[in-house]
């Protein structure tokens, strides 16, 4: 499995288990569970090496991903999940926004092609 | 009730306006028979059914109809009101919302109908005396499409066709460009409000809200305030065109959102370096061909707000559920579905910013609607800057009113 992740992709593999969680919902969840200093942490770290980790996962048809790169896709979902809250919001919620956890999500655009 | 003055197409002042509207029971009832039940009613897109023998069910019960719609074997997609000819159950029942069947089965005695609605079997006939298969069949809706989507008409005859309904964007070519067979469902999602469901559509139908609202998201790199919107004449259902520019001076993409425009299509808020879209189809959309062209929102009564954007489109419905309640469902469509990664990841960052952005606008819906039922408002202002939303209103009266007859022989 892990001679499959590229060596570019090795310093990510620590946020691997707290933040790569493939679906919408749950990277809501961890979201909302999340304080903004966390989030900020984590949204730091991993932008140095989000073009790097997306022009890795390019090299491969969506639908033929290797299962060993599929949690850094999720890891990517999950910097676009905050990407306001960290960038615009500064608050992990929307303040004074309509709960998220009240949205039903129909059609995860991240749901039907690789998984 | 104070009655107000509506006329003029294009408001030229400020108008107060009466808030009955947004929960008396009356009202709503004469809303739903007047309205809703003479309105052609965006219910999908054609992709929702795919294939010969795909079928959904949209339940819209505050409307009366729970529908079947099936794409026939022979290619025609066709509704039915999903209620059994024999004692009225749900002939797909609630559970099923989307399936391929070859016939539909009801559940209750087994009686099957095939795709055109024809009863084709009842378990034990000679039980029956004199059974005419022909008057227990699927009661059909009227049903059409336009642009790709399904639209569902509950009149016994409706007043005009889908085409003329939906003018002046079908001779603009609207209709032509969202039918192309290259739009991919890239994002749904639905949420109940504990509001009318006409506050939803006021939410999308002005830009006067956005640099107080939208002050921590969009405010300045999308101006909306002083855009003057377009209120389509002849009192039809097409309603306005509000046309978004980007303020390039003002625009601060994210880090990600800069990033994300490397990668794919353009989203709502940020342009994209590969989008080649933009200034496309001059006649359909853009029609200033400006470089710095956003989206344009139209209103269409009785319940959709439709962003088309160069490289996508979206569609929020609002459906009346109770006086004080309602359903709001926002569909988003990309050009093409993401061939890699970095694709998705463009989409999936646009989904979740206009899903963050987005919930700014519910965020008020609740307690403006709390507030009118306290009954202590009985009057709100629209400003000339939310004259579409006079201008909904008006149209939205005269058919609750006056009803859908009037409205016939206004043409
Ligand atoms: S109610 Fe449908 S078969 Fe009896
Ligand atoms: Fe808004």
């Amino acid at each position: 499995m892990s001679d499959t992740v590229p060596a570019e992709l090795k310093p990510l593999a620590a946020f691997l288990e707290q933040w790569a969680l493939p679906t919408e919902s749950q990277r809501i969840a961890r979201r909302l569970a999340s304080d903004m200093q966390q989030l900020t942490a984590f949204h730091d770290a991993v932008l140095p090496h989000l073009r790097g980790l997306i022009e890795t996962l390019n090299r491969y048809p969506l639908d033929a991903l290797p299962a060993a790169l599929k949690p850094y896709g999720y890891l990517a979902l999950m910097m676009a999940e905050i990407d306001m809250a960290v960038s615009r919001f500064h608050s992990a919620d929307i303040p004074g926004g309509f709960p998220l956890q009240r949205l039903h999500l129909v059609h995860e655009e991240d749901g039907s092609a690789w998984h | 009730m104070g009655s107000i003055d509506f006329r003029g197409v294009t408001p030229t002042h400020s108008q107060v306006f009466s808030t009955h509207r947004y929960y008396a029971e009356d009202y709503f009832r004469a809303e739903i028979e007047n309205v809703f039940r003479h309105s052609w009613l965006n219910v999908g897109r054609l992709s929702d059914v795919p294939a010969p023998g795909d079928f959904m069910v949209r339940d819209l019960h505050a409307i009366g109809v729970s529908a079947l719609i099936v794409h026939g074997k022979d290619g025609k997609v066709r509704a039915f009101h999903n209620v059994c000819g024999h004692r009225g159950n749900k002939v797909v029942m609630a559970h099923t919302r989307k399936g391929s069947a070859r016939a539909f089965n009801c559940a209750f005695h087994g009686w099957v109908y095939d795709h055109t609605g024809r009863l084709v079997h009842v378990p034990g006939q000679h039980y029956f005396t004199d059974l005419d298969p022909a008057r227990h069949g699927l009661r059909p809706i009227h049903c059409d499409t336009w642009g790709g989507f399904i639209y569902l008409n509950l009149a016994d005859k409706p007043a005009r066709g889908l085409d003329e309904y939906l003018e002046p964007l079908t001779s603009q070519g609207l209709g032509e460009h969202l039918a192309e067979p290259h739009w991919h469902r890239a994002y749904s999602f639905r949420a109940e409000i504990k509001a009318n469901w006409k506050f939803v559509c006021d939410a999308q139908l002005e830009g006067y809200h956005v640099e107080s609202l939208h002050a921590r998201s969009i405010a300045g790199a999308l101006p909306c305030t002083a855009v003057v919107p377009t209120i389509f004449e002849g009192n039809g259902a097409v309603l306005s065109r509000l046309t978004i520019h980007h303020d390039m001076t003002k625009t601060t993409p994210t880090p990600l959102q800069m990033l994300a425009a490397e990668l794919g299509q353009g989203g709502t808020y940020v342009r994209s370096q590969v989008d080649g879209m933009k200034t496309a189809h001059p006649e359909v959309y853009n029609l200033e061909q400006r470089p710095d062209w956003a989206f344009d929102n139209y209103g269409i009564l009785p319940n959709v707000v439709l962003f088309v954007q160069g490289s996508g489109f979206m569609i929020q419905r609002a459906w009346p559920v109770t006086p004080q309640s309602s359903v709001f469902e926002m569909d988003v469509y990309s050009y093409g579905a993401p061939a890699n990664f970095g694709e998705m990841f463009n989409l999936c960052l646009n989904n979740y910013n206009v899903r963050d952005v987005l919930t700014e606008d519910l965020s008020t819906l609740e307690h403006t609607q709390a507030n009118m039922a306290h009954g202590y408002r009985p009057e709100i202002v629209f400003s000339i800057q939310e004259g579409v939303l006079i201008e909904f209103h008006r149209r939205l009266e005269e058919l609750t009113v006056n009803g859908p007859l009037q409205r016939e022989s206004r043409t």
